[in-house]
Parts: structure tokens; sequence; C-alpha cells
């Protein structure tokens, strides 16, 4: 029962979200835009010479795979999760890392130099992120004494933790938001630099899963921030899936709204700010959290 | 018949799948979406999704005239285009290299909303049919040669051993275009000996394996060795003269690998490191650099380790038609760019003027300054949408495009108000200015070759309307900024909307004059204009009432040659806002 | 539920996100071949046709970043358990871990001053 719910929930936010992000990207607000890139399953699978067929191949499959594999383990009602893993917490770390590696291997396997560039910018990216993800979730554990993720929401009852460590959600935000290579901080993609950047050699159905998969990313990043920070499905009055379908569309409406009026940022800016702003705010996190916890 | 349909019976599923295609007409527009902008044309009003690879576009919309270098790489992206594929035509003819429009219609936007409609139909109807006919250019047929690793010199069509070594030939790919590709296969042939020198280590960057899978894919249909190829490219790099390498370590026959020696000829980067470096063209079609510019950057990693750049190969007597007769000059002159034709026009009126052919009035004074603000207007209006589609503003691309569009379809009514607002909204771009500071920054030598906004940026005001009366009395300052980056030159293009605003609503509606031309005084005569981009000059030599000699001095120019310069080991993201905020116009260069 | 049921059921997750893909493939193939034309195939540099490898040994400019990325993923692996205790152990552990990540933070500041986070 379960997995349907987080089935329908994902589709759902899936839609939502294109059609947000059609919304906030062109201005137009447009029923059909999700529907309407199901249209390239029409167009012919283009594979580019001398591509390195294994990566090439297995890139959007990877980023389809892994952020369904870390939705898995985010609950969404107190009885919806599709397993509450112990190490929940940590089982989405180690899934999301792996988008890297689909996004390397698409660079790298298309075999073009827009695409090959863009691969390795998103390693910078992630050099850049990586500690900014695992820093603040492991503050949260403290908190909740586990890393399950129903115990996380759960330890939120009294105070959301975007309140009891803000430092932590004001890095975990944009750090999230590079995961998913959501503008500002799209490099891997970057319109107008790269033509496309890792997707731009992909056609037909393989575009197809990888922009899927690139859209339950985002689904499940934003519903990690609201199950780590703000208290997933906790909330007054109106029942708990409402409260996390609210939160989550939040977010990722924050999120566009960011990409649409900050310009990309440059890798260098990215690399600096994550490690002579990001880095030492998230320790100073879990120094906090620490001395808060055994003060209280 | 449509030509670029998929061969395959139309079934339901292929229509049911054929009509949401149809949903979105992700188009890839030649030569470039702003040269639409510049006739008025609002493509994504009309209905078009704007992408910016062919990959992802199902239609090929041509809006402008393709010279033969243009037209040739049309055909390479059109190729490149998955299908089914379409191609809309609007109010051009299409040249020879590209296969006959699917739909053609006339440059007005109306009938362009129109046709976008009718795109729609044909892809819903026509994704899928019985007959299909392969695209073959004359530049896209390759053919696979063999040559001997030691013996560059021996080439030959089949496979076989070197008479001169007895080695086995390895197989290179060659090109069907004769002329530049000719050259390329040369370099290959060289870096070949190079690879060979340096040792085996490069061989596992996939090399070998890409070439395997690639014939098992294809059945072997386009044979093409990865491995040589990227010897030839190790090679390459090594013979561009670092010298100071050598004889550090005997080369590690054998099986054993030294990375000194590996790396021994190769360039370092400033780090100190040898890197390998590979070649990313970006043009002449690249959507949102100007069409026509031929940029490639040798890239180090991320970073611009060298850059070639250059614009245009027309013959100004060609474009203009000399000798031309005076009343048609200006109209000709104004062909001669294609992001600032209102300009041009006005510079040829100028010269004509300047020759004793027109007589001076107040109104054609007037009327011309007005014309050449609301060129400027439109085109920092054109390179703003520019600026923000590569800066991942696409709010900024597709309103700044759609304001000039409007501006350029209805001169007579000025949007004042969304124009202050679009300004207004660029200024309070939150991390802008961080994001541009300090990118592409000239030097004061370099400052002093520039003109226009790209010097006035640095804060040299050296502007040829400060001189003109009308001006004057208008009160016309010059803007200018205290930077000569990237911030600077989008900061002055800001102001000068807003002033050139000013000016033309200080101007008022003027009539266009009349012309009257008479007869020449002079044998020489001279104008020169600020146009949008800097000061553009024109000397004309005239012979019995018709001008004989041209001779332009054109502000992008100047600028293609600080480009180089200016993005050296920059950033690709950098490199690129800087070319971009140079506002180069290939159409005005190598004249 | 047991464990290893649930990481069976992950990896069903993953197997079926596999059928799923390769049915869209299926799907997308029963509309037809990919027809095999000249230049097509190659990858796309703004309309410039270049058939030519681009694969090189890349120079990554942000291996600066990277090495003190390296340390720090390192000691993540320590901190998720720790977390987990840590109100369990209480002053001793913050102890623990202050040390440790105090003087991560000081190499941090030392990379920081010989100019290793910046773009080499």
């Amino acid at each position: 029962m379960s997995v349907l719910w987080s089935a329908i929930f994902l589709m759902g936010g899936a839609y939502v979200i294109a059609v947000l992000e059609s919304w906030f990207m062109t201005s137009r607000f447009r029923w059909l835009a999700p529907v309407a890139g199901l249209g390239e399953l029409a167009k012919e699978p283009v594979i580019p010479r001398l591509s390195d067929r294994v990566f090439y191949e297995s890139a959007p499959l990877i980023l389809l795979t892994v952020p369904l594999l870390g939705f898995a383990v985010l609950p969404l009602t107190p009885g919806v999760i599709v397993t509450d893993l112990a190490t929940g917490a940590l089982f989405l770390n180690a899934a999301l890392a792996y988008v890297l590696v689909a996004l390397v291997m698409a660079g790298w396997g298309s075999h073009g130099a827009y695409a090959m560039v863009a691969g390795w910018r998103f390693l910078g990216q992630f050099v850049g992120y990586g500690m900014l993800v695992v820093m603040p979730i492991a503050a949260v554990a403290m908190r909740a004494q586990s890393l399950s993720t129903t115990e996380i929401v759960r330890s939120q009852e009294a105070l959301w933790n975007a309140v009891f460590q803000p430092m932590g959600l004001l890095v975990f935000l944009p750090a999230t938001m590079a995961l998913g290579f959501m503008p500002p901080i799209d490099l891997p993609v970057a319109p107008g630099e790269l033509a496309g950047g890792v997707s731009g050699e992909y056609t037909g159905p393989r575009l197809t899963i990888f922009r899927l998969g690139r859209l339950v990313l985002v689904v499940t990043l934003a519903t990690a921030v609201t199950v780590f920070f703000l208290g997933g499905w906790l909330g007054p009055v109106l029942p708990a899936i409402a409260w996390t379908s609210i939160k989550v569309t939040g977010v990722v409406a924050l999120m566009l709204a960011a990409g649409r009026y900050v310009p990309r940022l440059r890798e260098e800016q990215v690399l600096m700010w994550s490690w002579k702003f990001g880095i030492p705010v998230a320790l100073a996190n879990i120094f906090w959290v620490g001395v808060i916890l055994l003060a209280v | 018949m449509i030509t670029g349909t998929r061969q395959a019976h139309p079934s339901f599923l292929r229509r049911l799948v054929s009509r949401v295609l149809a949903i979105e007409r992700r188009a890839f527009v030649v030569p470039e979406a702003a040269l639409a902008a510049g006739r008025g044309l609002d493509l994504e009003a009309a209905g078009l999704s704007l992408v910016s690879t062919p990959r992802h576009a199902s239609v090929l919309v041509v809006v402008d005239d393709l010279p033969p270098d243009l037209a040739r790489a049309a055909a390479v992206v059109y190729a490149q285009m998955p299908r089914p594929r379409w191609i809309l035509s609007v109010g051009t003819p299409l040249p020879e290299q590209l296969p006959p429009a699917d739909l053609t219609v006339d440059a007005e936007q109306a009938v362009l909303a129109e046709g976008v409609a009718e795109l729609g139909r044909l892809m819903r109807m026509g994704a899928f049919g019985s007959q299909a006919e392969d695209f073959v250019a004359e530049q896209l047929v390759t053919r696979s040669q063999y040559t001997c690793p030691m013996h560059p010199e021996v080439v030959q069509d089949e496979p076989g051993t070197c008479p001169k070594c007895g080695m086995d030939l390895v197989p290179q790919e060659t090109s069907g275009d004769s002329g530049e590709h000719a050259h390329h296969h040369g370099d290959g042939e060289m870096d070949h000996q190079g690879g060979e020198r340096h040792g085996h280590g490069n061989h596992e960057h996939g090399g070998d394996d890409s070439s395997d899978e690639h014939e098992m894919d294809h059945g072997g249909g386009m044979e093409h060795s990865g491995h040589e190829g990227h010897e030839g490219h190790e090679g390459h790099e090594g013979h561009e003269g670092h010298e100071g390498h050598e004889g550090h370590e005997g080369h590690g026959g054998g099986g054993f690998m030294s990375m000194v020696a590996m790396t021994r000829d190769m360039p370092r980067s400033p780090d100190g490191l040898a890197m390998e470096r590979f070649e990313a063209p970006y043009g002449p079609l690249y959507p949102g650099l100007p069409a026509g510019l031929n940029l490639t950057l040798t890239l180090d990693g991320d970073a611009v380790a060298d850059s070639r750049i250059s614009a245009g190969n027309t013959r100004i007597d060609d474009l203009l038609g000399l000798p031309s007769p005076l009343d048609e000059f200006a109209d000709r002159l104004s062909r001669v760019d294609r992001l600032a034709p209102a300009a041009y026009r006005v510079l040829g009126l100028r010269a004509i003027e300047d020759s004793g052919a027109l007589d001076r009035n107040d109104q054609m004074a007037r009327h011309s300054t007005s014309v050449l603000e609301r060129q400027r207007i439109a085109s920092h209006l054109i390179w703003l949408s520019r600026f923000g589609m590569l800066l991942g503003l696409p709010w900024l691309g597709t309103e700044a495009v759609s304001l000039a569009a409007r501006f350029q379809r209805n001169p007579g009514a000025l949007p004042v108000e969304s124009l202050e607002d679009l300004v207004g909204r660029v200024r309070r771009t939150p991390l802008l200015n961080r994001r541009l500071s300090g990118i592409g920054t000239l030097s004061e030598d370099l400052l002093s070759h520039a003109t226009g906004p790209n010097q006035r940026a640095g804060g040299v005001v050296r502007d040829s309307r400060t001189e003109d009366p009308l001006l004057a009395d208008l009160g016309f300052t010059a803007a200018s900024h205290d930077a000569a980056d990237a911030y600077g030159r989008l900061a002055v293009r800001l102001d000068e909307i807003l002033e050139s605003l000013r000016l033309v609503r200080e101007l008022g509606d003027i009539p266009a004059p009349d012309l009257r031309f008479g007869s020449p005084d002079k044998r020489t005569a001279q104008a020169t204009v600020e146009s949008p981009r800097g000061t553009a000059s024109v000397r004309i030599d005239i012979e019995q009432n018709l001008v004989s000699k041209v001779s332009l001095e054109a502000p992008s120019s100047a600028h293609l040659e600080l480009a180089r310069p200016a993005i050296q080991q920059l950033e690709v993201a950098d490199a690129l806002v800087t070319i971009v905020s140079l506002d180069l116009s290939p159409w005005e260069i190598g004249l | 539920m047991n464990p290893l049921v649930q990481y069976g059921l992950l990896l069903g997750i993953a197997l079926s996100t596999a059928g799923l893909v390769a049915m869209i493939y299926l799907i997308a193939r029963s509309f037809g071949k990919t027809r095999e034309e000249p230049g097509k195939d190659v990858p796309f540099t703004g309309g410039t046709f270049s058939p030519k490898p681009v694969w090189a040994r890349y120079h990554a400019h942000y291996y600066g970043f990277a090495l003190l990325f390296l340390a720090f993923d390192m000691e993540m692996a320590y901190m998720y358990p720790w977390a987990v205790v840590f109100q369990e152990v209480g002053v001793s552990a913050l102890a623990d871990m202050g040390v440790f990540l105090t003087i991560l933070f000081l190499g941090l500041l030392y990379g920081w001053s010989q100019g290793a986070l910046k773009r080499q």
C-alpha cells in the first residue's frame, strides 16, 4: 500500500514540478508541459560515434534509479514509507552520491566536447556541495538519535529543525539545489554555455529517461528537505499527506524562484562559497546542535 | 513529401506519439533568433520553443539568408537533428545545402504565428511516412583511408602494409569536404608520429574500446579508429614548440610507462601540470553567440588555453554591388550589418551628405538621429537577451527579445514603461555584479583599441555624438562606467538604453524626410556615426555620380582583436560571457 | 521489517526501474530504427563538423578543493555512528569529535592560507 501511495505522490510531484519549472523558466503556464516531454519518444535515438556505450547507456538509467531508491526511504506520512530503513538518512546519502556518477558518465560517454566539460564540471560542483549535503544530515541525526527518517521527523514534533538548526538549512537547501543541478547551480547542463551539457547528446527515449530522472531527483530532494528540516508530515488541522505535499511544493517553488532570478553561479564561486562559507557554517551547526542538545 | 520524416507506417501508436510531439515545437534557429527579432519577429510568442542543441530540436527554423559558410554549417546542424525533423523557412529562400522547406511563411508576426500552428499540424500528420530520403551533404561524408604510422605520406584506400617499413596500416577518417578538412587530415598524420614517440600510455583512454564498440554498433559501416585520432591529439600538442622539457628521462620502452616521459613535450598549464588539450568549436551557429562568429576554444580542462576567433569572408564590393548609384547607396550599405541595418543606412546617408549630393537640413538630422537612437535601443535589447540567456536568466532572454521585436514591428509606439521596467529589473538582479565583475577586463592598452560601450565601460569617453550640436541641445551625456569588465559593459548599455529612450522621446515623431539627390561636389566623402557597437566610419570615392569605392571601419573589427587576449586562461563560461559582452557583429567584420 | 526484506525491496525497486526503462526503450524501438545518415552521429559543436575525438587527460582545475574534500569525506564516515549515539555518550562525545573537527578545521584554514582554496 505504501508503495502505491509513494508512487502516486512521486508521479504527482514530478508532474507539478515539470509544470512549475516550465512556468518559471519560460514565464508561460502550460498544463501540458510534462506530457509534451513524452513526445520525445517519437524521435530517433542517436548514439554519438565513438561514444563509450556502457557509460552512455547506463547514465540515464542510473539517474532515474538512484532518486527512486532515495525516495523509497523518505516518509510521506507516519505510515506511508516504502521502506523505513534503520539507516535511512545514510542510505539516502549513498544513493544520491550516484547522481555524480551518472552525470560524469553521461558527459564522458557522449564523447562530445561540451558534454565532457559539463561532466567534469559537475565533479567540481560535487566537490563543492558534497560535504554540505552530508554534514547537515549528521546534525539532524544527532538530534533524532537515529538515522531512520521517520524518527528524524518525530524528533521535530516540538520544534522543526529549520528553527532548531537554521544554519543547517541554510547550507543544506543550496546544496540540494546543486545536487539536483537546478539553476542557478546548473553547471552540468548550463543552457547557453554548453548547449545542453551532459544531456546534450541524448535524444529520443534516452533523453526522456534522463529528464524523468531529473524530475524524480528534484521531488526526492525537496522531500528530503521537508523531512530533515521542515518537520515532514507534521502540522495542525490538515491531514499528514497534505502537509507533506504543501511543504514539498513550497520548497520546490523556492528553489525554482532562486533559479529564475539569480544568474548562474560560476564554478569558482560554487567552490569558494562551499568551502569558505558553507563548510565553516556546517561545522558550526554541528557544534551548535551538540552544545544545545547537551545543555537542554 | 516531408524530407525529415521517419520511414514507418503511421500506425495508431505512432500517430499518437506524433500528436504529443507536436505539442511543443522545439526549434533550433539559424542563423540566430536575434536576427528574427531585428526583423520584428518574436519566435517564442509565435509558439516555438527555442532549444540550444539540434539534438533536442524537431524544427530547423531559418530566419534569414544564409551565406555559403553558414549554409554549410546549417546542413551540419540539420544532419544532427534526430528524425522526425522539419524545416520552417521564415521569408527567406533556402540554400541548396538544405532540403526544401516543409513550410515557408512570410516574415510577419501574425503570419508566423499562423505558420507555426500549421507546422503543428504537419508535425501531427507527418512524423512517420512511408517514404523517407537520406540527407546527404557533401561535407558530411567521411571515408576511411589507411596510412602508415611511421610514413604519413603513405595513404591508400585499402588496408595493407606499408611498402616502406612493412608495418600494418592504420585507418583514419577523411571528410568529403575539400580545403579546410584536408588540412586537418594533414595534421592528423603528423600527429601520429608524435604519438608513437611518446609511448603508449594513452591508449587506455578508451579509444581502442570505443572503436571496437563502434564497429559493433554500426556494423562497421563507418570505420574510425579512436586509437589513431587520440594519439594524434596528443601529438598535436607536442608540436606546439615546448622544447624546454626535453631530455629529463629516457623513454621507458617496453611495458613500463613513465608519466614524466609521456608528458615530456606537452604544453604546461599555468600551474605547471602537463595535461592534454582539446578543441571545442563554438560556432558559427552556436545559439547565443552571434551567428557567423567562428570561435574555437582550445581547452585545457575547462580553461581557455588558446583560441581562434574569426568572422566574415565577404567582400564589401560584392555585398554592395559597386559601383552603386548615389541614391541607392545608403540602402545597400544598410544590408552590410544585419544586426544594425538602420545605423548603416544613416552612415550611408551622411556620407552622401558629405559629398554634397544631398542637402543637409534640420529635419533630416533629427530624423537620422532618432533612427540611430532607436537602433541603439533595439540592438542593446537584443544583446541583453543574448546575455541573459548565457547567464542563465531565461526571463531576460525572452522578455528583452520580445520587447525588441515589438519595438521593431511598431516603431511609432515607444514601450517606455516596459523598457524602464526591464532595465530596473536587470539592475536589481541579485549577484549579477558578483557574477560579472572582473570578467573579461580589458587592459588600458586594449581599451585604447576599443570603441563604443566597450571603451566607455572603462571610463574612456570617446563618443562622436558628444560633438553633435543637435544632441548637445538635448542635453546628451555619454554613459560611462569605471570598470572595463563585463559588468561595466552591461552597466553602460543599460544606461545607454535609457538615455537613447530619452533622446527619442525628446526628438518626438519626425516624418521621414524626402531625399532629393543632386550631384556631388567632392570626389571623396566620409562620414562617421556612433553605431550601437561603437564608432563606424566610411570613406567613399565617387566617380561619375556613382559610388565606386568604399572603405569601412567597423567597431566589431577592432573588438574581434580584443577578444582573444581577453579570454586567455578564463573558464569556458567566463570566456563566453566576455565574448558576448563585447557585442561583436560578425557581419561587419572582415569587409 | 527485517532489514534483509527492506534491502530486498530496494533491490526490487532498482530492478523494476530497469524493467520500466527497458519497456520504454522497447516502445520507442517499435516506432522504427534510427536512419543512418552521414554526420548524424557526430556530436554537436556549434555547426562545425568535427568528427575528431575529444577525450583527453582532463585538467580539473578544482583539484585543490578535491584534496581537501577527501579529508573531509573520510571524517564523515565516522560522523554518522557518532551522531546517533551522541546524546547517550554525552559531553565526552562532544569533546572527542570537537578535537577531531577542530584539527580538521585548522587543516582547512591552513589550506586556505596556503592558497589551496582557489582555482588552480
